[in-house]
């Protein structure tokens, strides 16, 4: 088995064409995300994007590092930690913890430009032969 | 008849969902999260595959106000195609209430006709303001 990457990295902007898109194309229909008039109402007091948006770029650095070794042995456990409220730049971030009997486990992070947390968890993947 | 989130209870199932993602679908996908669409031409993205179990699980429980996805677990067991049929069953794994909130966890796993490809668990809060007795 080839050493897995040890830091993985994206940085994408979420913007409102970004999540309207999203709303779209994942079939989700909560107003939340897309309905600016529903969202004042809301505790956020505007429009979010969807946390598996968010979520999304953590699934594509592992992707992009294991091809479909992360469709076929990847896992994921995170909590979202605060809303992102578009636009917003958001970071991931994939730092290697460990290696443990073939499966390599990361922790993942996604951030706002300013520092803010929106996500934090664990992905996990056997890297398998090169 | 759709299912009340607020009178749900550890062990209860709801509705199985069946569905395929296509070719299309999966390019609409990429296309809004900005992934590389070259990686994908065969199989589907995993994460694309929970995006439409939740989907599909609002479909049939729409959520209270105020509701939050506030955590998630996958497990991605095997690679689907594009295409192919797929039945996803769902099962309260657990139900508390803590803070005010309504904490339902819900455990998902995915099918094909012959193999299990992923399993999950989805954790939503709503305030416990409106819960049933």
């Amino acid at each position: 088995m080839s050493a897995p990457p040890v830091e993985l990295s994206l940085t994408r902007l979420i913007d409102q064409a970004r999540v309207d898109a999203y709303a779209e194309a994942a079939r989700d229909p909560n107003p939340i995300h897309t309905d600016e008039a529903f969202a004042a109402s809301s505790p956020f007091g505007q429009r979010i994007a969807h946390g598996m948006l968010v979520l999304a770029l953590v699934s594509e650095l592992m992707s992009e590092a294991f091809g479909e070794r992360w469709a076929r042995t990847g896992g994921l456990k995170v909590r979202w930690r605060a809303p992102a409220i578009p636009p917003v730049t958001v970071a991931a971030r994939a730092s290697l913890r460990g290696v443990s009997e073939g499966v390599a486990t990361y922790d993942v992070t996604c951030e706002a430009a300013d520092g803010t947390v929106l996500l934090a968890g664990t992905a996990s993947v056997t890297p398998g032969e090169p | 008849m759709s299912t009340d989130f607020h009178a749900l209870r550890r062990g209860d199932r709801l509705p199985a969902l069946a569905f395929r993602v296509p070719a299309g679908d999966v390019r609409a996908y990429l296309a809004a999260t900005g992934e590389d669409v070259a990686a994908w031409r065969v199989s589907v993205p995993p994460l694309a595959l929970g995006a439409y179990i939740l989907a599909g699980l609002m479909e049939e429980m729409p959520l209270p106000d105020g509701a939050l996805h506030g955590g998630q677990e996958f497990e991605f067991l095997d690679a689907v195609q594009q295409g192919e049929p797929l039945v996803a069953e769902l099962i309260v794994a657990q139900q508390s209430e803590r803070q005010g909130s309504n904490i339902v966890v819900i455990a998902t796993e995915l099918r094909t006709a012959s193999r299990v490809v992923l399993r999950g668990r989805t954790t939503v809060m709503a305030p416990a303001a409106a819960v049933t007795a």
